[in-house]
C-alpha cells in the first residue's frame, strides 16, 4: 500500500467475513466498466486480498485485459466502508489461500446441496494499492454501536479449567452433555449452543443437548456433509461462518439461475439447525482417538460474531467432551450390572384416557397421540421398554439387558446405546410425554408411566 | 435500445444499486447508487442518483464517459446490469430527494427483512447529499449470480 495510507487491512478484518456483500468494479481494455457483487473476499496478508472465482465471469475477462479494479467492503458492525484500489497479481489453484476460499465456497454450496456443481475454480490474488475510508454517517437518531459480546481471551485458561471441572464432575452422559452446553453459556457467553453426536452409521448427526432455544430440538438431525454443521463433521474440520444469510441467498440464487436457464437444478433446500435467522455459526468437530464423536455448534444472530479465538476455545472444549463421552460409552459397554429382579413402582400414575403410542417398525418412528416423538434406535428402545412394561408390568431396567435386545438393531461395535437412551430421555422430557425415563443408578433406570397406554404397531407405512 | 418495461420497473424500484466507472486516472471506480429512473424506455435515457462526494471523481465522464449500473433484488439477488454513456450531471431537485426517501424505504426495508440488519445501521450508508447522473443505456445484461452471469438480456428492438 502507499506509505501515507493509514488504513491497515488487519483493522478491516470484519469486512472480510462477507456479512455485507463486497462490490467490485473492473474495466475492459476498451474502457467499458463492469460492476458486480463478490461472493467472497479474504485478506491474505497486510498487502494482499484474494477473491473467489467460481464462474468465468466478465470480471475475470476484464482483469485479463486490465489488471486494475476497485472494491468496496463494509464493516458489518460500524458500517464504515472501505474503497480499495487493487491490482491483479496472480491466480492460485492450490495452497492455503485457495483452500480458505474453497472452504467458503463449499460452505455456501452446501447450503443447497450443490457441492458437485458449485466449486471454487481459482483464487485471484490482488495487491492492495490504496484504501480510502468512507466513514459511516452517524446521525442524531443513531442509537450507537451494537457490538457482539466477546469473551475476554485472557481468561480462557481459567474458564476452560472451570468447564473441565464441571464436566469432570458429571456422573453420567446425560449430566455431561447438559453441563457442557450450559457451561458454554454461563462461562463464555455462547447463548446458543448445540451438541450433536454422530450416529452408528456415520451418516447423520443427532442433537443430544442444546442451550438457548425455545425448544431443545433434541433428536433433530443433520446429514453429515450438508450445511455448515454437516461439513464440519464430514471434513473433521472446524467451520466458522459470519455471513450465513448471505451464503444462503447466494447459493439459492445460483440454483435458481441454473433452473431459469433450463438446467437441472442440483441440490435441495437444507434446513439449518438451531436459529432460523443466525448470521454466524461456528461448528467444531469433536474427535476422540481419531474418530468423529460429534459436532459442537454455537451460533448468533450477530454477523461476524466469532473469531479465531472462539474457534480455538471451542476446539479445546469439543476435544474434552469427545474424550469424556467416549470414556462414558466405554464404561457403559463394560457394565456388568445384572437385571433387576423385581418390578419398579409406577410413579405418578393417574387415571386418564389411554395415551396412544404408534410404532412403525420400518424405521422405529414413534408417535404419541398423533405427534411425532422419535425414530431410529431411540424409537426402538422405547418400543422395547413399553412392550416389557405392557407384558410384564416392568419399569426397572439396566442398560446392559436392554442393549442385548436384538430388535434394537444395534451395530456390533460402537453401538451408542447410552447416547440414544439419553436422547430418548431428553426427548420424552421435552415433549412432556406420558412416559419418562429416570436414572436410578449407574447403568440402571426406570420407566415412569403416567396413565394407561394403547400400544399400536403399524407395519404398513401410512404416514403422509 | 428500448428497455423492457420490467427492466425499467426493476431498476427504478428498490434494487440495490452499484455503479462502476473508469476514473480520470484510468482505473475502475466503484460506488453505490441511491435511486434510478428510466426517463424514456425507447431511447434508454436514464438518471441515477449518486453521493455528492463522488461527483468530483466522476465529473470527467460528462459528455461520453462509460458507466455500468447493476441493480440487485435484495431477497433473491436477481440482478440486472445496464451499461451506457454518461450525458452529464444535474443538481438534485426536491423530487429527487423524495425519490431517495422512497428508494431507501424500499431498499433498506428489504435488507432489514432479508438480512436482519437494523435500519439505523443501514442509514449510516446514506449519503448526506446527492447529484444526478444522466446516462443512456446501450446494453442490458443478466447479472444474477451463477454460471450465466453477464449474459446479454434480449430487449425488444426499437
Amino acid at each position: 500500500m502507499s506509505p501515507d495510507d493509514d488504513v491497515a487491512l488487519g483493522a478491516m478484518r470484519l469486512c472480510f467475513e462477507g456479512a455485507v456483500p463486497a462490490v467490485i468494479a473492473t474495466a475492459s481494455a476498451a474502457g467499458v466498466p463492469n460492476t458486480t457483487y463478490l461472493s467472497r473476499v479474504r485478506m491474505v496478508d497486510d498487502d494482499h486480498i484474494a477473491v473467489s472465482n467460481q464462474f468465468f465471469s466478465k470480471t475475470s475477462r476484464n482483469l485479463a485485459e486490465n489488471p486494475f479494479a476497485s472494491i468496496v467492503v463494509t464493516d458489518p458492525v460500524t458500517f464504515d466502508q472501505y474503497r480499495m484500489a487493487i491490482r491483479y497479481e496472480r491466480t492460485e489453484r492450490r495452497g492455503p489461500v485457495f483452500d480458505r476460499l474453497r472452504e467458503d465456497v463449499a460452505a455456501a454450496a452446501a447450503m443447497h446441496g450443490m457441492e458437485d456443481v458449485f466449486r471454487l475454480r481459482a483464487a485471484d490474488v490482488y495487491r492492495v494499492l490504496s484504501v480510502d475510508l468512507v466513514p459511516a454517517r452517524i446521525r442524531d437518531t443513531d442509537p450507537g454501536q451494537v457490538v457482539a459480546e466477546r469473551v475476554d481471551a485472557s481468561r480462557d485458561a481459567e474458564l476452560l479449567a472451570e468447564l473441565t471441572r464441571r464436566v469432570g464432575r458429571s456422573a453420567d452422559l446425560d449430566t455431561l452433555v447438559g453441563t457442557a452446553v450450559d457451561g458454554l453459556a454461563d462461562l463464555f457467553g455462547y447463548g446458543n449452543a448445540i451438541l450433536l453426536l454422530a450416529d452408528e452409521q456415520g451418516q447423520r448427526l443427532y442433537t443430544i443437548a442444546s442451550h438457548g432455544y425455545d425448544v431443545q430440538g433434541v433428536g433433530s438431525e443433520v446429514v453429515i456433509g450438508e450445511g455448515v454443521v454437516g461439513m464440519a463433521a464430514a471434513r473433521c474440520q472446524s467451520m466458522r461462518v459470519g455471513n450465513l444469510m448471505q451464503m444462503v441467498k447466494y447459493s439459492g440464487s445460483v440454483r435458481r439461475s441454473i433452473e431459469d436457464h433450463g438446467g437441472m437444478a442440483p441440490g435441495r433446500d437444507i434446513a439449518l439447525p438451531g436459529l432460523s435467522d443466525a448470521q454466524s455459526q461456528l461448528a467444531v468437530p469433536a474427535q476422540a482417538l481419531g474418530e468423529l464423536v460429534g459436532v459442537l455448534v454455537v451460533e448468533s444472530r450477530a454477523p461476524a460474531a466469532y473469531e479465531v479465538a472462539d474457534q480455538h476455545r471451542l476446539e479445546i472444549v469439543a476435544s474434552m467432551l469427545a474424550g469424556a463421552i467416549e470414556i462414558e460409552r466405554s464404561r457403559a459397554r463394560h457394565d456388568t450390572t445384572s437385571a433387576p429382579t423385581s418390578s419398579g413402582a409406577m410413579a405418578g400414575r393417574a387415571a386418564r384416557r389411554a395415551a396412544q403410542v404408534r410404532y412403525f417398525p420400518v424405521d422405529g418412528s414413534t408417535f404419541v397421540d398423533g405427534d411425532y416423538l422419535i425414530k431410529g434406535v431411540a424409537g426402538r428402545i422405547l418400543w422395547s421398554l413399553l412392550n416389557a412394561y405392557d407384558a410384564e408390568g416392568r419399569t426397572a431396567f439396566t442398560n446392559r439387558e436392554v442393549r442385548l435386545d436384538p430388535s434394537l438393531e444395534l451395530p456390533e461395535f460402537r453401538d451408542n446405546f447410552e447416547s440414544r437412551l439419553i436422547l430418548l430421555k431428553r426427548r420424552l422430557d421435552e415433549r412432556a410425554a406420558p412416559v419418562r425415563i429416570e436414572k436410578t443408578g449407574r447403568g440402571r433406570f426406570r420407566l415412569l408411566v403416567d396413565g394407561a397406554l394403547d400400544l399400536q404397531v403399524v407395519d404398513r407405512d401410512t404416514r403422509a | 435500445m428500448v428497455l423492457e418495461a420490467e427492466t425499467a420497473r426493476f431498476l427504478g424500484d428498490k434494487a440495490a444499486l452499484i455503479i462502476g466507472v473508469v476514473g480520470a486516472d484510468g482505473r475502475p471506480f466503484a460506488t453505490r447508487g441511491w435511486g434510478l429512473t428510466v426517463l424514456d424506455r425507447a431511447t434508454g435515457e436514464s438518471r441515477v442518483l449518486i453521493d455528492v462526494d463522488d461527483e468530483e471523481r466522476l465529473a470527467h465522464l460528462e459528455g461520453g464517459g462509460r458507466i455500468a449500473v447493476t441493480g440487485s433484488d435484495v431477497p433473491t439477488l436477481r440482478s440486472c446490469q445496464v451499461k451506457g454513456t454518461v450525458d452529464g450531471f444535474d443538481e438534485v431537485t426536491a423530487a429527487d430527494l423524495a425519490h431517495v426517501e422512497h428508494y431507501c424505504d424500499g431498499y433498506f426495508g428489504d435488507i432489514e427483512a432479508a438480512d436482519h440488519f437494523p435500519r439505523h445501521l443501514l442509514e449510516r450508508h446514506r449519503p448526506d447529499g446527492f447529484v444526478a447522473c444522466r446516462f443512456v443505456v446501450e446494453d442490458v445484461f443478466d447479472q444474477t449470480p451463477g454460471p450465466h452471469a453477464g449474459a446479454p438480456m434480449v430487449e425488444p428492438a426499437p
